[in-house]
């Protein structure tokens, strides 16, 4: 708030300006001075009205009061319910909160990001590591004859210099070894904790050949359990160094063996065979999962040690679920700022949601539904569908009935008016209608959901995902009703509100004016007296010389000093030379 | 019978004063239903910061004449010492110093002019008038519109109601406002009419010392033009010789040559505005016509 007042003070003046203001002026000069000195700002205060009732026209604080609240209750609503326990997970509503506020259609990330978050559920597995188990040596050697050429020779697949098998190459450095490009290691810790792959997935995944490449021994024994990245970027580190000091003896050689065990550009492409590799693992691994959820439930249900196989899916719906309220949230969090109709550019609210809805299917359908297994796609794809039509439903029944709700919320008026009758003392103005929105929404809400729990409900038949429906639907209607009523302000809050922050405003004001004009009245007025002293005395020893017949030179260089004015001649000397120099005297 | 008609009158007694109870609450809760209330209110408070700001504005204007007025006295007394410094006291300073050296004076003297319509009210600032305010006039409601009012519940017309309540009530911290920033013009004025005072006093004594220092000078030099003509041999020499003046003649000369560039400056001086300084053409302006004027008078 004090930021936002900030841009209604009034300048200040404080005595020490004006004393000084005034010092630094010859005495006749006091009174332009003074005229200049502004007392209040030359903005006229009908300004002031008319920037607050802009103000209040920015839709911003709206979200913050409505929106999030009610995202933060429907959020909670799912992540604690108790056939989900997604809050085992490590999962908050107000951390979700956050990434839903930073959603936007364009990120092409999220649902990547949101696939490898579902498919790893970190929360209730550990992963052991160091596990090396991974490898079957019968798959390299297999690679190995695979790629042996008819001269007995192996290509290095990073610079495609000749390899020989091992005990006939004449050093490490054309001795053949089959290497994993992404480390059985790594493989392991990115999907070891993975409920929905087997353990034979990642051994076939990580000895494919997609995986394997034949580098020299020299090479792997410099990578190990790293990466070519790794020691590209440890070359990068040396050379940049070498550039401003000099390497030390152990870095030097450490640079020299990077440079002979990879020459040219093998090290460059090293890191691009271990780039690709990393996306068909990663490829492979999400098909595998797709697969065993299809054909192979059981297996992973024993996988998935402590949960049950329904629970898993359940989990893996809740959190489809969760990513399904992102772009809700976004458009409704939009349609507030923006206006449900002008934030996408169509002439009526219900068009304007229609288009809305149609982009988050949209959205559900490209990004969100193919990260499911087949068995869950038809069912989310369906579930969302029913929701959006809910929403749709929901939203051209309150406005086009908003009247017909008003009177059905007959009740909430009656109550209205009882809250209305109590004295200002109990319940200020705005108070007493904030409790009356309260009131009506909860009313129209309930005669809305009702018409949900008959009619739409029995749509979804598993009873989870009717309770988060349920909490999201009512949130969402009771958001769509209060905005509405704060669109149409029926208690005229916004004005009462307004009058508030007027009256703040200009009480500041009038505030400053008074303390400015104070300290002007003071400054000025003691300097006034000042001066007024100081020239009497000064005007008194002039005449007191002129009529002691004494030299008043003294007391008219005082008071050409005292009243600012320059004078060339100082002394009896200096006005002789000038009589002797000059043939007339100038009053300049 | 009587006693019949004494439980009729009881009756009848309580039954109007019963209606009277139900018509004034109806009006109640009617006004209440409708948002006659709000507007009630508004027109009061409106009436009330009216009053006010009446009060307020007259006062101001009133103060701000009377000091105008004076303001505008003092100015002019300065605008006659201006004139009296060049036209009285330093033709006097020069026909008596001419007799020892030539004295010239630049510039001309400056006339001040207090502009009080300055500190007239910006009529944009003024209270806003009730029509402005009042959205809604409950006077003057046809039927249709109390049709509607009926049946939308009254929910607009409370609204509109409400709204230039408020309006009427933000109406009144802006006038508060307006309100202060008379009575700190007022307080302004009222410093810088001080502040000229000053100013006045500067010039009167001033002048007076001028004055007195100039009789005290051309006594000194007429009986020393006495004693030197007696003495020289060419009695038709015009000048008399500084060299032969005693000093404190050439003192009183050299301090009436330095007040009467304090003089100078004082009278070319604006003293309210900024138009008021004098402008650097005019000054040369001035300074060629006074040569012309030099030049027009030796031919002569």
């Amino acid at each position: 708030m004090s930021n936002s007042t900030k841009k209604y003070e009034q300048i200040s003046l404080s005595s020490e300006d004006v004393a000084s203001k005034l010092n630094g002026a010859s005495p006749l000069q006091a009174s332009r001075i003074l005229i200049d000195m502004e007392l209040f700002e030359q903005r006229s205060s009908l300004d002031v009205i008319d920037n607050v009732y802009k103000d209040f026209e920015s839709n911003q604080n709206v979200v913050d009061e409505l929106v999030t609240p009610l995202g933060l209750s429907v959020l909670d609503s799912v992540i604690t319910h108790k056939d989900l326990k997604l809050d085992r997970t490590g999962l908050t509503a107000s951390r979700l909160w956050e990434d839903i506020n930073c959603f936007e259609y364009k990120n092409i990330h999220a649902s990547s990001h949101a696939l490898s978050t579902k498919q790893q559920l970190k929360g209730s597995r550990k992963v052991t590591p160091g596990k090396r188990g991974n490898v079957q040596k019968h798959k390299l050697e297999a690679h190995k004859v695979k790629n042996t050429r008819r001269d007995g020779t192996i290509k290095n697949d990073l610079d495609g210099k000749k390899l020989y098998r091992q005990g006939q190459g004449s050093s490490t450095l054309n001795t053949v070894n089959t290497e994993h490009l992404q480390s059985s290691e790594s493989f392991h810790r990115q999907f070891g904790g993975n409920i929905l792959l087997t353990k034979e997935n990642g051994k076939t995944i990580v000895n494919s050949d997609e995986n394997l490449a034949s580098i020299s021994e020299r090479q792997n024994k410099m990578k190990l359990d790293g990466t070519f990245a790794n020691i590209k970027e440890k070359k990068e580190q040396l050379l940049s160094k070498k550039k401003t000091t000099k390497l030390s003896k152990s870095e030097q050689e450490q640079l020299d063996r990077i440079n002979e065990s990879f020459t040219g550009s093998s090290l460059e492409a090293g890191v691009a065979m271990e780039k690709e590799a990393a996306k068909s693992n990663f490829k492979a691994a999400q098909d595998a999962a797709f697969n065993n959820i299809k054909d192979n439930t059981a297996e992973i249900a024993t996988q998935a040690s402590t949960k049950a196989g329904e629970q898993t899916g359940h989990q893996a719906l809740g959190h489809a679920v969760l990513l399904m309220l992102k772009p809700i949230f976004y458009e409704f969090n939009d349609s507030f700022k923006n206006g449900i109709d002008a934030g996408v550019g169509e002439d009526s609210a219900l068009e304007g949601l229609k288009v809305r809805l149609k982009r988050v299917m949209q959205y559900i359908r490209t990004e969100i539904v193919p990260t499911l297994t087949k068995a869950l796609k038809d069912f989310f794809d369906n579930f969302c569908k029913v929701i959006i039509d809910s929403i749709i439903g929901l939203a051209t029944g309150i406005f086009k009935s908003i009247l017909t709700i008003l009177i059905e919320g007959f009740s909430a008026l009656v109550g209205a008016l009882k809250i209305l009758s109590k004295s200002s003392n109990e319940m200020s103005g705005a108070q007493k209608a904030d409790a009356i929105l309260k009131l009506f929404s909860a009313t129209v809400v309930t005669f809305v959901v009702f018409y949900f729990e008959s009619s739409i409900l029995p749509a979804i038949p598993i009873p989870f995902l009717q309770d988060i429906a349920l909490a999201l639907l009512s949130g969402i209607a009771s958001s769509l009703v209060v905005y509405v009523l704060d669109k149409a302000d029926i208690f005229s809050t916004k004005s009462e509100l307004r009058t508030k922050r007027i009256k703040e405003i200009f009480e500041m004001r009038v505030q400053q004016i008074k303390e400015n004009t104070d300290a002007f009245e003071t400054a000025s007025l003691q300097k006034l007296a000042e001066d007024k002293l100081r020239f009497k005395a000064l005007s008194d020893s002039l005449s007191q010389s002129i009529q002691d017949k004494k030299d008043p030179n003294d007391a008219v260089l005082k008071i050409a000093d005292f009243l600012k004015v320059e004078l060339s001649v100082k002394s009896t000397d200096d006005f002789l030379n000038m009589l002797k120099t000059q043939d007339s005297l100038e009053i300049a | 019978m009587s006693l019949f008609s004494k439980v009729w009158n009881c009756v009848k007694s309580t039954v109007s004063s019963a209606v009277d109870k139900v018509k004034e609450t109806k009006s109640k809760v009617w006004n209440a239903f409708t948002g006659k209330h709000y507007t009630d209110e508004a027109e009061a408070i409106h009436d009330e910061i009216n009053e006010r700001y009446d009060k307020a504005r007259a006062n101001y204007q009133e103060a701000v004449q009377q000091i105008s007025q004076e303001i505008q006295e003092k100015v002019s007394k300065i605008n006659l010492n201006k004139k009296e410094i060049y036209e009285k006291q330093f033709e006097r300073f020069k026909s008596i110093a001419n007799r020892i050296h030539n004295v010239t004076v630049k510039g001309l003297p400056f006339e001040d002019f207090f502009d009080g319509s300055i500190y007239e009210l910006n009529k944009n600032q003024e209270l806003r008038s009730k029509e402005d305010l009042i959205l809604i006039d409950f006077d003057q409601m046809g039927f249709l519109e109390t049709a509607g009012m009926i049946l939308t519940l009254g929910f607009f017309s409370r609204k509109k109601a409400k709204e230039s309540l408020e309006r009427v009530k933000q109406e009144r911290e802006r006038v508060f406002e307006e309100i202060e920033k008379m009575k700190a013009q007022q307080t302004k004025l009222e410093v810088v009419s001080e502040s000229i005072d000053n100013v006045v006093t500067y010039f009167e004594q001033l002048i007076k010392s001028y004055s007195s220092l100039l009789d005290r000078f051309e006594f000194g030099i007429q009986s020393q033009r006495v004693k030197q003509s007696s003495d020289a041999s060419n009695v038709f020499s015009l000048k008399l010789d500084f060299k032969l003046l005693p000093i404190v003649h050439l003192e009183e000369f050299q301090a009436l040559f330095n007040l009467s560039i304090v003089l100078k400056q004082m009278a070319n001086l604006g003293y309210l505005n900024s138009e008021g300084e004098v402008i650097v053409k005019d000054v040369e302006a001035s300074e060629l016509l006074f040569q012309k004027v030099t030049e027009a008078k030796l031919s002569a």
